[in-house]
């Protein structure tokens, strides 16, 4: 089920973008286009409130307050001037996140998606991506249900990319965290550890990339 | 100086100068007093005598007896063979007018002497300037012959100045010398022993003036000093009391006026710090109001232009998704480049008017750097993409909080990555990391591009500078990017290090201490 977005912005342009931008990646959109249609609206409809704090009628924040006595619903602010204070009040007044106009459509919509997805984030204990299984207490990995044998280290290695799929860890964080900073400790010897999980994942090796000035990553499917 | 020391200094000059004055105008009083007393003491003595008297000595024989102070007496042995010493020395040494303990018999002999007959006496001794500037001092009178040999009875040698003006047929003449005041006369008798006669009054000894002087000086100046200074105490306490208002004033910005109290000098000083007060008040309110006039244009204009901006912005997002055809998308890209860098321009621009003015000061809150990481990331995704720039990001896993102003060091961050995206080249790569060890945090942009010139480098971070390489190759950005990036760091306590990384590119770290908050209850910012 698509995700429904209350649209709360007076400019017509924009909010023209805005709507067609979001009904593109699935997004079921509403728009009112001014404060007083927006107070009379009932945020726990909407799982999203993308809200604008300049309109005509009532003031952003004040919407804002209206809907905090009411709904937890996440509110995510335009912020039309970049001032920091614009900012801490609508985060003290309840908002979860803004945007700064001017802003890419797509950093609405990482914002969107990042707010709509948080929940999902919490730790697993097993991971399972693309033909890999990872059971973290266990310590096993499985590729398309074949066991894989890996040492301790390579298997901290590959836990710590699969835990934060699809980021890039820095080489300085995973040789602080899975190698012995006394023997054995350098960057040089992460990429040695590396190449050996490739080759041991197989086709699934493949997902291990190199980040250019950070480290490695997981790739997700 | 201090005005206190400052008037202390000239009482105690003028003081010494009246000192001075009343010592000479003294010397003076004493010469006449000298000069009348000696006068007429020797007209006295003259007049009361006979010439027969005289040349015998008798009158000598009488007071004599009584006293050997009238000269050396019996230790003269030798009339006229004498050689006495010059004026007050021994010949009457022994006799000194001043009555000393050791001189035995001849105390009785002096101005309480009593013996004398009272006529006599005082034609005898003179006594003048007693009490306050020395003792009294005595007149005595000795005779000489025609060549101003001394009375067989003895006499100090005669003046030589004396004998000229005398000898010239002057009554009467007087001076001094060594040994004190004197004066002489022609007798009426001519010829015999006592032909001239002369009166010596010998001076007081100096040390007695010397403590008369220091007695003077320490009342002299002592006592006004003392005086003006009971009276000083009050004013000087005032000035003092009103120099420290005034800067309790400054301090607060003139917001204030001095209270002032009294209708004296000081008084009016604290009025005229008032009106000056009012004055540098208007100005600066003057120079308040059109500052912020400017500052409230420049958000107005920035907002006012924000708005159409992020409509463009999604224009450009949807024709690019569009955009078929690789020259299509070399414009496309073209557009979104131009387009980016204008919104970027926009918050420098507003983040140059936050830093002029004093609000990026008081606005400080914790700042969690992961969200901020990523919002940066998220706005320049798209551009790197489009301009082929490998772009990735990375922060830790939990948050990491720093105290600050979101905006500006939001903008710093932006600033660095977008001038290594814009110094790259299709196929390069920019790296953003933010990275923790122990209370520091560590925000890093580094790419492989070209670079910046080793010449350059110190001079990045100042205002408007862009090493010429970078400006032939793609006008303006760097300088006030960088410019603005330092100038965040600075206001935050933070340390912003610009330059070459050992592999080539260029590198950009922003660190600065976190803030002991693992998870406030609400993120504040995020």
């Amino acid at each position: 089920m698509s995700s429904k977005i209350l649209l709360v912005e007076d400019d017509k342009n924009l909010g023209d973008q805005i709507v067609s931008h979001l009904a593109r990646d699935g997004f079921e959109v509403t728009w009112l286009r001014d404060g007083s249609s927006a107070l009379d609206a009932e945020p726990k409809d909407f799982d999203l409130i993308v809200l604008d704090l300049m309109l005509p009628g009532a003031h952003g924040l004040d919407i804002l307050k209206i809907y905090r006595e009411t709904a937890e619903t996440p509110v995510l602010v335009l912020s039309a001037r970049n001032e920091t204070s614009t900012k801490v009040r609508s985060l003290a007044l309840g908002a979860d996140d803004y945007v700064t106009k001017p802003f890419w459509p797509e950093e609405l919509l990482a914002r969107i998606q990042a707010r709509l997805r948080r929940p999902l984030l919490h730790a697993t204990d097993v991971i399972e991506t693309g033909a890999l299984r990872i059971d973290v207490n266990a310590r096993v990995v499985e590729n398309a249900g074949q066991k894989v044998d890996l040492t301790r280290i390579e298997f901290d290695l590959l836990a710590a990319l699969a835990q934060r799929l699809g980021s890039a860890i820095t080489r300085q964080s995973l040789v602080d965290r899975v190698l012995d900073p006394d023997r054995e400790g350098t960057s040089r010897t992460l990429d040695v550890h590396f190449s050996r999980v490739r080759k041991k994942l197989g086709s699934e090796g493949g997902r291990i990339a190199t980040v250019w000035g950070v480290g490695y990553r997981l790739l997700a499917t | 100086m201090s005005l206190r020391t400052r008037l202390l200094l000239a009482i105690a000059g003028s003081g010494l100068a009246i000192l001075l004055g009343s010592v000479i105008a003294r010397d003076i009083a004493i010469r006449f007093a000298a000069e009348s007393a000696i006068h007429s003491s020797i007209e006295g003595r003259v007049n009361s005598m006979d010439r027969e008297i005289c040349e015998a000595g008798r009158d000598f024989e009488r007071f004599g007896r009584r006293g050997e102070g009238f000269g050396p007496g019996p230790r003269v042995p030798e009339p006229g063979g004498a050689t006495p010493g010059p004026l007050g020395e021994p010949p009457h040494e022994p006799g000194s007018a001043w009555p000393r303990p050791q001189d035995g018999p001849n105390r009785e002999f002096g101005p309480r002497g009593g013996g004398l007959p009272p006529g006599e006496r005082d034609s005898f001794t003179g006594r003048f300037g007693g009490g306050l500037f020395g003792g009294p001092r005595m007149t005595r009178v000795y005779f000489y012959d025609p060549d101003f040999k001394p009375r067989p009875f003895g006499g100090p040698p005669f003046p030589e100045a004396a004998k000229l003006t005398l000898r010239s047929g002057e009554p009467f003449v007087n001076g001094r010398d060594a040994g004190g005041f004197f004066g002489a006369i022609a007798t009426p008798w001519t010829g015999g022993a006592c032909t001239y006669a002369l009166a010596v009054m010998p001076t007081p000894p100096s040390f007695n003036s010397f403590t008369s002087l220091i007695v003077g000086a320490l009342f002299l100046i002592g006592a006004p000093a003392f005086v003006l200074s009971l009276a000083l105490a009050k004013p000087v306490a005032r000035i003092r009391q009103l120099a420290t208002e005034v800067r309790g004033a400054a301090a607060k910005r003139y917001e204030t006026a001095v209270p002032v109290s009294g209708g004296d000098e000081i008084a009016e000083l604290g009025h005229a710090f008032n009106e000056a007060a009012a004055e540098v008040r208007a100005h600066l309110g003057e120079v308040e109001r059109r500052e912020k006039a400017l500052r409230d244009f420049v958000a107005h204009t920035t907002h006012d232009v924000a708005l159409p901006l992020s409509v463009l912005l999604s224009h450009v997002t949807s024709l690019r998704q569009k955009a078929v055809g690789k020259d299509a998308d070399q414009t496309v890209t073209a557009i979104a480049q131009e387009t980016q860098y204008i919104a970027s321009l926009l918050a420098n621009l507003e983040a140059v008017a936050r830093l002029e003015s004093d609000q990026a000061l008081h606005e400080k809150h914790p700042v969690d750097l992961v969200a901020l990481v990523e919002r940066v990331a998220i706005r320049h995704r798209g551009i790197a993409e489009s301009t082929g720039v490998d772009f990735n990001y990375s922060v830790p896993s939990a948050p990491v909080w720093a105290t600050g102003d979101v905006t500006l060091i939001e903008q710093a961050a932006n600033n660095l990555v977008h001038n290594a995206i814009q110094y790259n080249q299709a196929g390069g790569h920019v790296a953003l990391v933010l990275d923790v060890e122990g209370n520091q945090f560590d925000l890093r942009v580094s790419d492989d591009g070209p670079g910046v010139p080793e010449g350059d480098v110190q001079r990045l971070g100042e205002s408007r500078f862009r090493s010429e390489e970078a400006r032939s190759r793609r006008p303006n950005g760097m300088g006030l990017g960088l410019s603005i990036a330092r100038d965040v760091a600075r206001r935050h306590g933070f340390s912003l290090s610009l330059g070459n990384s050992a592999e080539g590119g260029f590198e950009g770290i922003l660190s600065g201490s976190r803030r002991d908050e693992e998870a406030p209850k609400k993120p504040s910012i995020s």
